[in-house]
């Protein structure tokens, strides 16, 4: 190759650039785009995730919906969400946790594109978060398992030690000790939202070690309700109810019901009422799910667990009530008060019982 | 380019093209209109190109790493390891002197991480020259353990304090930023690159040592008795290479995101040695192929947009264009022999 061909090339090129043959269309709310971290067919998040996505489809005439999946949590996420933007999406659902700071910044370059983040703990002008509280669920949750557990030993696997997992591992505890004070959670950290190999160990070493009950927040829990099946020790579900791939071993667990959110969040943006806000729902608000008993559940205390459930929907019995005290035995609630919101959406520590380490 | 050459590279764009259009027709998809599609999404406006020229950078400068061991024989793998040493060197030195103006910070962490890139080439070079243990295995599982690395800093010393627990470096300040057009991701590193292609073009054609190289490339035992030392050059062109693919690490972190983490890299190094291999080691060749394999992967992003097919549909693709422009010219090469006989 020439000189002649590399300056030749190189003209080329920045004719390209400079005549651009289509220019980015301009923001259309009927266009909505889903950023997903994983396959959409994970049985977890993503699929709940996407459940979502497709309930918005049958529920809202003349929208037209988009997704990513398996996208990382890195700058790659800005560049997808940028591709949205510039193929005209108006409204962008980024959902993982790791996507907010590039929603934030996308959105100072686009102010026309509303972004809505899963369980993010900023927003900006044109983005704003939902999220549904499961730690309701998470309590109901540890108090069948504390009351199912033989060896008062509980497991779980955890992806990240990010504020939405500490609340779920404190709420299951805490829901543990209520019937058995003596009830131990260890925990083991996978590093990632989607690390079925490390999920199956961590749930063979939990049931070497004589743990019964295992919980967890990854992004599915089918490899580790199925290791636990085969293990016969017993799983706590979450984000989709998958009690018939593991009939024996399921507990209960707690899902998502994202669609009648989503259709309100996007119902306020075409109505062009909708303002950056913290949208938040949980159990009583129904975008946080209980899931139906498995049959290991025995009688009695599938009744108390109902009956505490409809508490903690009426308002009487708040989870987040003191006494609390942290791993170290500090008191982070004293007897009779409520952790606030604040406290509980940047949780950074865990509770008394829990075995494993906050970083 | 010689007939032959030009009637491979012909032969196989249309196979490529056909294999394409019978997966597009396969998963039910009108394939003439996705095939055009995939070239808008690459080519087709200002956004699509800059997120060509995004991916063709590093894509680039990985190959440059594998094609300057290959040029005396050496089948490296490791520029995926090697780039993210160059990052975590790069990043270290601007942890290290993060109040330095630009002008001196870039060139700081530019050669840090080049330096980096060079001390993790250098070892299997090294291993190699003095041992003979093949450099192929080891640069293979070498990268599984910067990636490893990476990942041990930013979950325990560098992390920062402020992420909430999530696993990355504080951002960087801007004066880290390497330069780059406004409102693109084309930065100072595909600039980096173009002139790496062609001081490497000079030096393998014209320079000096081109000569001993190719002597020891083409057989060792002759370049020894005229004197050339097989060892010093191996473990020259390992380091050389890693310090290029180590620019690419630290090119992606600064100019993409901004901050150390894992996931830099989406198998750039890999797909780098492709490329390599593809354009026979030829750095000139490998700035079009690299660009040409860059599209593919912006527009392959692409496609679960525009298509509404899922995300591995784009891993098949790439593995197409590979499949076919290794398999096609072996067998025309078998073909014309077959003939001839």
């Amino acid at each position: 190759m020439k000189l002649r061909h590399i300056l030749a090339a190189s003209l080329a090129i920045s004719a390209m650039i400079t005549a651009p043959v289509l220019t980015p269309a301009s923001a259309d709310q009927n266009k909505i785009g889903f950023v997903y971290v994983g396959p959409v067919a994970d049985f977890g998040y993503n699929m709940s995730m996407d459940l979502g996505r497709i309930y918005l489809e049958e529920q809202i005439e003349g929208i037209e919906t988009s997704s990513f999946e398996n996208i990382p949590e890195s700058a790659e996420v800005e560049q997808v969400m940028e591709r949205l933007v510039q193929s005209g999406h108006g409204i962008i659902f980024a959902t993982s946790y790791g996507y907010l700071d590039y929603a934030i910044s996308l959105g100072k370059k686009y102010p026309d594109v509303t972004f809505l983040h899963a369980g993010g703990l900023k927003t900006s002008e044109n983005v704003g978060t939902y999220w549904a509280d499961s730690d309701d669920g998470m309590y109901l949750a540890g108090v069948v398992a504390g009351s199912k557990s033989e060896s008062g030993k509980l497991g779980f696997v955890g992806a990240f030690q990010i504020p939405q997992l500490f609340r779920s591992i404190n709420a299951f505890t805490l829901g543990a000790q209520s019937v058995n004070p003596d009830a131990t959670v260890t925990v083991v950290w996978t590093g990632g939202w989607w690390e079925p190999q490390k999920e199956a160990e961590a749930v063979n070493a939990f049931a070497d070690e004589g743990i019964d009950v295992i919980a967890e927040q990854v992004d599915s829990p089918i490899t580790i309700a199925q290791t636990a099946e085969k293990r016969g020790v017993f799983v706590i579900g979450k984000d989709v109810n998958i009690m018939d791939r593991a009939p024996a071993a399921w507990l209960t667990g707690v899902s998502w019901n994202w669609g009648p959110m989503m259709k309100q969040m996007v119902d306020e943006i075409h109505a062009g009422t909708w303002e950056s806000s913290h949208v938040r729902s949980d159990l009583a608000g129904g975008a946080a799910v209980f899931d139906p008993f498995g049959e290991a559940v025995a009688e009695a205390t599938q009744t108390k667990v109902l009956a505490l459930k409809d508490d903690i929907i009426s308002g009487s019995k708040n989870i987040w009530e003191g006494p609390i005290l942290s791993q170290d035995g500090t008191e982070v609630a004293a007897a009779g008060v409520a952790l606030d919101m604040d406290a509980v959406e940047t949780m950074d520590f865990l509770v008394k019982g829990v075995v494993g380490s906050t970083n | 380019m010689s007939r032959s050459a030009f009637t491979t590279g012909l032969v196989t764009a249309l196979a490529f093209a056909v294999l394409i259009l019978v997966f597009f027709a396969l998963l039910g998809k009108p394939p003439f209109v996705m095939v055009s599609n995939l070239v808008i999404y690459a080519v087709g406006d200002t956004y699509s190109i800059s997120q060509t020229f995004a991916k063709t950078t590093p894509i680039l400068l990985c190959a440059l790493a594998a094609a300057v061991p290959g040029r005396l024989g050496l089948i490296s793998v490791g520029a995926e390891g090697q780039l993210y040493a160059g990052a975590i060197a790069g990043t270290g030195a601007v942890l290290l002197a993060p109040a330095l103006p630009a002008v001196l910070l870039v060139p700081f962490m530019l050669a840090s991480a080049a330096l980096g890139g060079a001390a993790y080439g250098c070892v299997p070079g090294l291993l190699r020259a003095r041992l003979q243990i093949n450099e192929t295995i080891t640069t293979l599982v070498l990268n599984y353990v910067s990636v490893l690395l990476v990942n041990a800093l930013v979950f325990g010393p560098w992390k920062d304090p402020e992420s909430q627990g999530w696993p990355a470096t504080a951002f960087f300040p801007q004066e880290a930023i390497l330069p780059s057009l406004p409102g693109t991701r084309i930065h100072l590193g595909l600039l980096l690159a173009i002139v790496f292609a062609i001081g490497l073009h000079a030096f393998f054609t014209r320079g000096p040592s081109s000569q001993k190289i190719r002597i020891l490339a083409g057989n060792r035992k002759v370049g020894e008795m005229f004197g050339l030392n097989f060892g010093f050059w191996v473990v020259a062109m390992m380091s050389l290479g890693g310090a290029i693919a180590g620019i690419a690490g630290i090119a992606e972190v600064s100019a993409i995101q901004g901050r150390l983490q894992p996931n830099i890299s989406l198998g750039y190094g890999l797909t780098g040695f492709l490329v390599a291999w593809l354009s026979r080691h030829q750095p000139l060749v490998i700035v079009p192929v690299a660009f040409l394999v860059g599209g593919l992967v912006a527009a392959s992003d692409a496609l679960q947009l525009f298509a509404k097919v899922p995300a591995s549909s784009a891993v098949i693709l790439q593995g197409l264009l590979f499949a076919t422009a290794l398999a096609v010219p072996g067998l025309m090469k078998q073909m014309r022999l077959g003939f001839g006989r």
